[in-house]
């Protein structure tokens, strides 16, 4: 973002509840920006997931599970507690004298919280086949993968039902 | 001015009034005293804020200028001459020793500058703990190509300073590094080989501006490009928040601006909330020579005007100091002017209460001592007026009519009514037998009757200007003609005798009504020369007169009867012609050596046609004369013993008597019924002896005048005149 900032680069790409922030907290205005946004053009991927090695999965399939379960609650918990969070976070921001503010962390969880539960988004956690395959045959028609594993192969249920 | 109340007390009218205008005064002052002081204090401030702030920036510039140069000088060697990558590190070396002030030095090249098979040529020399240290840069996991300082020089073309970064290592020092990129030229073109940098240390960058003090609490603080901070008092703030962050967190948009204006590279004056205490504050800012970074210093208002506060403090303290006591001032003032007014005040209530003595001090303020002059003058005036009031009304009040008293009060010398020789008409009456006709009355009955009299009597006198000198019971003493000049008085006195006398009939009639007798009264009026002043002491005194005319008046009045009205001839000689005379008496009086003749009058001709009604006088013979018997009277004493007589003729006025002989001119008698039966209702007659002559028989014949009839007899009296 500082080459961006120092005019090394006209265009940067640049995440909406972290990157975006910055620059305006650099001292860009938003009228000054001209921004192009991917679910615009197509590109409405589901970002973060969890991953983990499939050995870890079929030896310890209901750890793995809860582990994502927690991880989801840990997420609402957030959403509705966001001064908490925020004090938490900035704890350990001092801590390791991170260059960041709590403005902008603040900024982070809302967004957030819009990108996961907007209006008519899927339940926390669920990643809808749709949406799977949506961005697999991009991935494949971009040249990333050579084919592409059936949504049962790549999510991993571990009470063995897919949630649609 | 605002209205002030009518109301109000004079003081508090004064301290309203100049009071407030006063204040308003001292605020207008007070308050251009404050902007102008304030003003300047921040021109001041202004000039004083960039003189410290360019000074502070020139330090800082004048470091990172000699820092700067090193890498400048390494690039500049590195177009000029290709290097290896061994004989890069003795130059670093060499840099480093001769360069104390900085840290590490990197001379990075672009992938496969140096070697085809190198991809990575960094070589860096720091200063680690035991000398200096070499390292070389660039592996797959720290690829530096995409490092801001080395990527900002390479896309940028220029040299930069990074934003500030705590090292590596995880130390607490704060960093910055100065890359510049150095070129070859193939042919025309500049191609890019690599960037050299030199990282410094900024911890004396704190401690330089931590050195900075602005009063107590202001202080100076760096911003980087991005508006990070740099340095700041509050070690939160650093390398964590922005000026936006910062705007962002407080709300407060002008913060933003600012820090906008700073990193642009702008200088400026502005006013602004303390980014931590949020008190009001000035900040002057100014670019850091070439490093993008913006230097601020923040001056907080309330210390930066506390002298002008101090002393707007104390200028109000004086000023409200100086109104309290203007305003003691006023009230002690007021208080001066009010206390002789107050003063009066209480002496207006004395003299309300007809203490005319008090006096009111005649001190103070000439406008006070003007109206204290005046109203003692006032008071005075009033006891003089009183006093003349007091003396006119003892004097006249009751016997005089209100229109003289008023003359008399208004005239400079009312009071001075010394004695003096006038020519006055005197007038005399009384009531015929009222003593005889009281005696057996009840008293509530004889102040009744007499009251009922005198009223009338006393308001004809009034009507005609008389002055009543003296009543006593049926009584009346007028004259007329003083105090105040009166060209007729011979005329108004018989005038007012005639309109007495006919009120008579009216009176009369009423008493008839309540059984309180009949009542006649004589009346005698004289013109002469009488001595009339005031007669008394200072106790008591009375507007009266005296002399022979006054008993010469008296002496006419006994001769007088019931109904009738006798003048002397001075008075007579005064009225020839408009009087319409009756008889004429020739009467002989006590003290008097010649007989006077007396004149009765009838009435008043043209203009005034006040006539008596007429009475039937004519004597009437008896042939069955009435026998009475006779006792003579020597100083109002009945002395003797009775002696028959006979009544031979009547009428009401008189009778003719037929006696043994013993008569004497002008001797009072009284005539008593011989036959009479009840002693209750005698049937008696009080007469004067007017001529006596001598008839056959050794009897005289004598005409006597009724002084007083009885009511029994009048009854048999006007019996005998209606008869014949």
């Amino acid at each position: 973002m500082n080459l961006f900032l120092r005019s090394g680069v006209d265009a940067a790409s640049a995440m909406w509840y972290n990157e975006y922030h910055q620059l305006i907290n650099a001292g860009l205005d938003q009228s000054e920006l001209t921004t192009f946004l991917l679910s615009d053009y197509g590109m409405r991927f589901p970002e973060d997931g969890i991953y983990c090695l499939e050995k870890t999965c079929l030896d310890a399939p209901s750890l793995c599970g809860d582990f994502a379960a927690a991880s989801v609650a840990g997420w609402e918990y957030c959403f509705s507690h966001p001064d908490e969070s925020l004090d938490i976070v900035m704890k350990y921001v001092h801590a390791a004298k991170t260059a960041t503010n709590r403005v902008h962390q603040k900024w982070m969880l809302e967004r957030m919280k819009d990108i996961i539960r907007f209006e008519g988004s899927p339940a926390l956690g669920a990643l809808s086949v749709n949406s799977y395959m949506e961005v697999a045959s991009e991935l494949k028609k971009g040249g990333y993968i050579e084919a592409v594993p059936s949504y049962h192969e790549f999510r991993f249920e571990p009470h063995g039902v897919a949630r649609p | 001015m605002w209205p002030v109340k009518p109301g109000y007390s004079t003081a508090t009218r004064l301290i309203l009034s100049i009071g407030g205008a006063a204040a308003l005064i001292f605020i207008s002052a007070f308050s251009y005293n404050y902007l102008v002081s304030r003003r300047t204090v921040i021109a001041e401030v202004e000039e004083r804020a960039k003189n410290l702030t360019l000074s502070i920036s020139h330090q800082i510039e004048a470091v990172l200028r000699g820092v700067e140069g090193v890498p400048k000088a390494i690039a500049s060697l590195m177009e000029i001459q290709s290097l290896s990558r061994e004989g890069l590190v003795p130059l670093i070396e060499k840099s480093l020793i001769f360069n104390p002030d900085i840290f590490g030095i990197a001379i990075a090249h672009e992938p496969y500058a140096i070697s085809p098979e190198l991809k990575f040529c960094a070589p860096y020399g720091f200063r680690g703990k035991d000398g200096i240290e070499f390292n070389f840069l660039g592996t797959d996991s720290y690829n530096y190509f995409i490092l801001d300082w080395y990527q900002i020089s390479r896309e940028t073309g220029r040299a930069h300073w990074s934003n500030p970064y705590y090292d590596e290592g995880g130390g607490e020092i704060l960093m910055a590094t100065y890359s510049v990129p150095f070129f070859s030229l193939r042919g025309e073109k500049r191609h890019l080989m690599g960037v050299a940098t030199a990282d410094i240390s900024l911890e004396w960058l704190k401690e330089l501006l931590d050195g900075v003090k602005v009063y107590r609490s202001g202080y100076a603080f760096i911003i980087s490009q991005n508006g990070d901070f740099i340095t700041h008092p509050a070690d939160e703030l650093v390398m964590r928040e922005s000026l936006f962050s910062l705007s962002e967190a407080l709300n407060d948009p002008e913060i933003r601006l600012v820090g906008r204006d700073m990193i642009r590279g702008e200088k400026g004056f502005a006013e602004v909330k303390d980014f931590l205490t949020g008190g009001n504050s000035y900040l002057y800012y100014a670019p850091v020579g070439s490093s993008g970074w913006s230097l601020g210093i923040i001056f907080p208002a309330s210390e930066l005007l506390a002298d002008v506060v101090g002393l707007t403090r104390k200028l109000a303290a004086i000023g409200i100091a100086g109104l309290i006591l203007m305003c003691v001032v006023i009230v002690l003032l007021a208080r001066g002017i009010t206390r002789p007014l107050r003063t009066l005040s209480d002496s207006t209530a004395g003299l309300g209460k007809g203490d005319f003595s008090v006096k009111a001090p005649e001190t103070g303020a000439s406008e006070i001592r003007h109206l204290a002059r005046s109203f003692n003058a006032l008071g005075r005036q009033l006891e003089e007026y009183i006093e003349k009031r007091d003396f006119i009304r003892d004097t006249f009040g009751r016997y005089v009519t209100a229109e003289v008293v008023k003359r008399l009060m208004e005239s400079a010398d009312g009071l001075a009514l010394g004695g003096e020789k006038r020519e006055l008409t005197i007038m005399m009456s009384d009531l015929r037998g009222f003593t005889a006709l009281t005696s057996q009355m009840e008293p509530e009955r004889v102040v009744l009757f007499l009251n009922r009299y005198l009223s009338r009597m006393i308001e004809i006198l009034m009507d005609h200007r008389a002055v009543i000198d003296e009543i006593i019971g049926d009584g009346i003493l007028a004259f007329f003609g003083a105090p105040e000049p009166m060209e007729d008085h011979a005329l108004k006195a018989v005038s007012c005798a005639l309109k007495m006398q006919l009120a008579m009939e009216e009176i009369n009639t009423v008493n008839e009504r309540e059984g309180l007798g009949h009542l006649e009264m004589g009346i005698a009026v004289n013109t002469g020369d009488v001595v009339v002043g005031n007669i008394g002491s200072e106790r008591r005194t009375k507007y009266g007169v005296v002399g022979a005319q006054v008993n010469f008046t008296g002496r006419m009045e006994s001769f007088t009867v019931g109904g009738q009205i006798l003048i002397s001839p001075s008075t007579f000689e005064r009225l020839s012609g408009v009087i319409e005379p009756g008889e004429q008496l020739k009467v002989q009086m006590k003290g008097v050596p010649a007989p006077v003749t007396l004149y009765e009058v009838k009435g008043l001709g043209e203009p005034y046609n006040i006539r008596l009604a007429r009475i039937d006088d004519e004597l009437r013979h008896l042939s069955s004369p009435i026998k009475v018997n006779i006792y003579r009277i020597k100083d109002k004493v009945v002395s003797g013993t009775g002696e028959s007589a006979l009544v031979v003729a009547i009428n009401p006025k008189s009778a003719t008597l037929v006696c043994s002989g013993m008569l004497k001119l002008w001797e009072d008698l009284r005539v008593d019924a011989a036959d009479e039966k009840d002693p209750g209702e005698r049937r008696s007659l009080f007469v004067k002896v007017m001529a006596v002559k001598e008839v056959p028989g050794e009897k005289q014949e004598a005409s006597v005048r009724f002084t007083w009839v009885a009511p029994a007899f009048y009854k048999t009296i006007n019996e005998i005149m209606a008869s014949q």
